[in-house]
């Protein structure tokens, strides 16, 4: 008989039989809390609290942003949002018993997945990934000690790679939620849930930003190092291999009147990361230096500023449709004759477009256009990675809920 | 010519501080020529050197990484007549050297030339630690196979010791060494493979290999997982078989034919038409004489193909220079193992399921 390790904090795993476990949970479907329970919400606002007040954790910017966007006082507008958001004569209820598949490797996806369902009410059973940083699982000792004083069902857990396991646990689950690239959906696609519930998909996603050549000129130094510090958080966390990570930033102009600004940008970034103490390991370097001569190979014009360093990049003085994920600090710098010129090269799996330098009319109008072919979200550069209930064109709490219609 | 001028000289024999100028101007010659003939050269020193073609040391000379063999094709030939594949391990892309008949040419010329002082001028009867098949591919010819085709230039009458499979062919072997064994004669196979195939089958039995000479290269990363160093290598084929001339080797199929041999104080050394630089591994800057980094290899040879300066994966380190005791000049080096791999993380899962 098949069976699951289920994390009971400090490192240590307890085994339960498969059959147990589905007894469990199909148990816990009686005992879900309301959408937004006020002890919920005051277990999130205080784990927030001690994730803050640790210097170990709150010093890793992806674990801080997941700390402030759950303190108490944002859970207060979170909450007002989506009160707001309910269509008249409607309530929101949990959907149950919640399953989470998070990427292997941007750990701190599998917080928001959980948070998000947690305060909604349902009853949650984490797969953790196989690797972890120190501090994701020390946040995560602290979700588990909470839950368990407060008496509540969810479960971190984990199995070797198996398919009648997640199988039997799709089965037992209302929602599943599935991080991790089309691979990953591919294997868990023809998994039924129970009573035909909700799947969520996070599928392979290509993200990137726009810069306008103009706004980049007229920078002042200060402008200039806040944008390098910004375009560095987007890029090396998570070694830029998060799904809205960017690859491509297009600078909208004229490169003979921007390519400088471009190249002090550059350096900027570089010396940003060197600041934030990013160090790439050599082999990923050599990676980079290959990668970015192949580019420069292939067609006159380009620019390859830099053979070494954090920051690699190939600068284009036109558009390509090369689509280049190298990660870990590589950027592929196009410039492009206007906004509008971008629309008609949105793709559907194109996610997160960051931006610096326009205005919110301009912003608007693109964003109107462009989005019928593609892209979920569109926020400023610095803010790539801030995970957002809405994700992927997806709201999480409406998805994560059941509205009830009551007349 | 420069290349003429050097490798018509005996081998190992031109001080270091002699052969920079003219390997300097050796390179910047094949620089210009490579930049003329191969467009996705000319692209890529347009775009990340400025398009630059005079230089004042060495160390300025443009180089390519490795692996772009492997990620694009590079020519700079109008008549290539063959490709040189990296063995390559699986699910990797293999390198792809376009090779011509003026280039092959000049292959063949380094290999004698290095091998010389070595193997002497006579061809001595070879045996190969290899299969027959590594060398009749007809336009696509792997680095294990052009090795095998370059030592056959110093060997008369090849045997070959392995089957198709890369099992001993116990017979040939025995039969090789009943008939050539009173004399001086060569083997010849790429370092894992005599190992695991005539160590590891005649270890029990022995064999009288006491007239043989082994040159040996490559496959080092197999060595290092089996725990077999150099020094073991060398005891154990002197120990059971009786051995007592062997000679390593550095190489790459990316640049065929600039061998680095090993010499009696243990290091190898660059032969007449080819140099090393060591760079940083962070900064690519070039370290000094004792300093560990990536090796850089430049040479004389490859005309067909922009490969005069290489950028390798190879941790490695200059030791000494001229070390005219032992009658070898130019630059002694030691080569550390491979660059250690490293993994980024992300949002995509490759493997289905794992996480």
């Amino acid at each position: 008989m098949a069976s699951v390790q289920i994390y009971q904090g400090d490192g240590k795993f307890e085994p339960v039989e498969l059959n147990d476990l589905r007894a469990q949970l199909d148990a816990q479907r009686t005992a879900l809390a309301a959408p937004f329970a006020p002890e919920r919400l005051a277990l999130v606002g205080d784990l927030s609290a001690r994730l803050l007040a640790d210097r170990r954790i709150s010093e890793q910017p992806a674990l801080a942003y997941f700390a402030h966007w759950t303190r108490r006082a944002a859970l207060r507008d979170l909450v007002a949002r989506c009160n707001a958001a309910l269509p008249a004569s409607t309530i929101a209820a949990p959907r149950g018993v919640a399953l989470h598949f998070p990427p292997r490797n941007v750990e701190t996806i599998l917080l928001f997945s959980w948070v998000a369902s947690y305060l909604v009410g349902n009853t949650n059973v984490v797969r953790l990934p196989s690797a972890g940083g120190a501090a994701v699982r020390k946040t995560i000792d602290l979700v588990v000690a909470a839950l368990r004083e407060a008496g509540d069902a969810d479960l971190f857990i984990r199995y070797p790679a198996d398919g009648q396991i997640n199988k039997a646990l799709s089965r037992s689950s209302d929602v599943r939620i599935v991080w991790g690239g089309d691979g990953k959906i591919n294997a868990f696609d023809s998994l039924p849930l129970r009573n035909g519930g909700k799947s969520i998909w996070f599928g392979d996603r290509y993200s990137y930003g726009v810069i306008s050549g103009q706004a980049l000129v007229s920078a002042t130094a200060d402008e200039m190092h806040e944008l390098a510090r910004n375009l560095a958080l987007d890029i090396f966390t998570f070694d830029q291999m998060a799904c809205s990570s960017p690859h491509k930033v297009y600078v909208v102009g004229n490169s003979d009147a921007h390519g400088r600004a471009v190249a002090a940008l550059i350096d900027a970034v570089g010396c940003a990361a060197s600041d934030r103490g990013i160090a790439i390991p050599p082999s990923h370097m050599m990676a980079k230096l290959t990668e970015s001569m192949a580019l420069a190979a292939a067609e006159p014009g380009a620019l390859v500023p830099k053979l070494s360093g954090q920051l690699m990049t190939v600068v284009f003085p036109h558009t390509r449709d090369a689509e280049d994920r190298v990660g870990g600090g590589f950027l592929v710098i196009e410039s492009i004759a206007d906004i509008a010129a971008l629309i008609g090269r949105v793709r559907p799996a194109h996610q997160t477009l960051t931006y610096y330098g326009f205005t919110q009319a301009e912003l608007t109008d693109f964003a109107k256009a462009a989005t019928l072919a593609g892209l979920s979200r569109i926020v400023p550069i610095g803010r790539a990675l801030n995970f957002d209930a809405i994700w992927d064109g997806y709201d999480l709490f409406r998805e994560l809920t059941r509205t009830v219609r009551i007349i | 010519m420069i290349f003429e001028e050097l490798i018509s000289r005996p081998a190992f024999t031109v001080p270091d501080r002699e052969k920079e100028p003219l390997l300097l101007r050796g390179l910047a010659e094949l620089t210009t020529h490579h930049y003329a003939s191969c467009l996705a050269y000319r692209n890529i020193l347009d775009a990340a050197y400025g398009g630059r073609q005079s230089f004042d040391r060495i160390d300025d000379i443009p180089y390519l990484p490795a692996a772009l063999f492997k990620r694009i094709e590079l020519s700079s030939t109008t008549t290539p007549t063959l490709t040189l594949q990296s063995s390559g391990t699986t699910g990797q892309q293999p390198s792809r050297i376009v090779v011509d008949a003026e280039t092959s040419e000049r292959q063949s010329r380094g290999l004698l030339s290095a091998f010389r002082p070595v193997l002497g001028a006579h061809r001595l009867p070879l045996l190969v630690i290899d299969t027959r098949n590594v060398i009749t591919a007809h336009d696509m010819l792997t680095a294990r196979g052009a090795g095998v085709l370059g030592m056959m230039k110093f060997g008369a009458k090849a045997t070959f010791a392995l089957d198709s499979d890369l099992n001993v062919i116990e017979a040939n072997v025995l039969s090789f060494v009943e008939r050539h064994g009173a004399q001086p004669f060569l083997i010849f196979g790429f370092t894992f493979l005599l190992w695991l195939k005539l160590f590891k089958t005649f270890e029990r039995r022995g064999l009288d290999l006491s007239n043989a000479i082994i040159v040996h290269s490559g496959g080092w990363k197999k060595m290092e997982e089996m725990r077999v160093p150099n020094n073991v290598f060398r005891e154990q084929f002197n120990a059971i078989f009786g051995v007592r001339r062997i000679v390593n080797f550095y190489g790459f199929v990316e640049q065929l034919g600039s061998i680095f041999l090993e010499a009696d104080d243990g290091l190898l050394y660059a032969p007449n038409y080819a140099d090393v630089i060591v760079r940083d591994t962070a900064t690519l800057q070039p370290l000094p004489v004792g300093e560990a980094g990536l090796l850089q290899v430049v040479s004389l040879l490859p005309k067909s193909y922009p490969g005069h300066s290489i950028l390798t994966e190879d941790l490695g380190i200059v030791e000494r220079i001229d070390n005219s005791t032992i009658g070898r000049m130019g630059k002694g080096i030691r080569v550390l193992g491979r660059l250690p791999a490293s993994e980024l993380r992300g949002c995509s899962d490759v493997i289905a399921a794992a996480a």
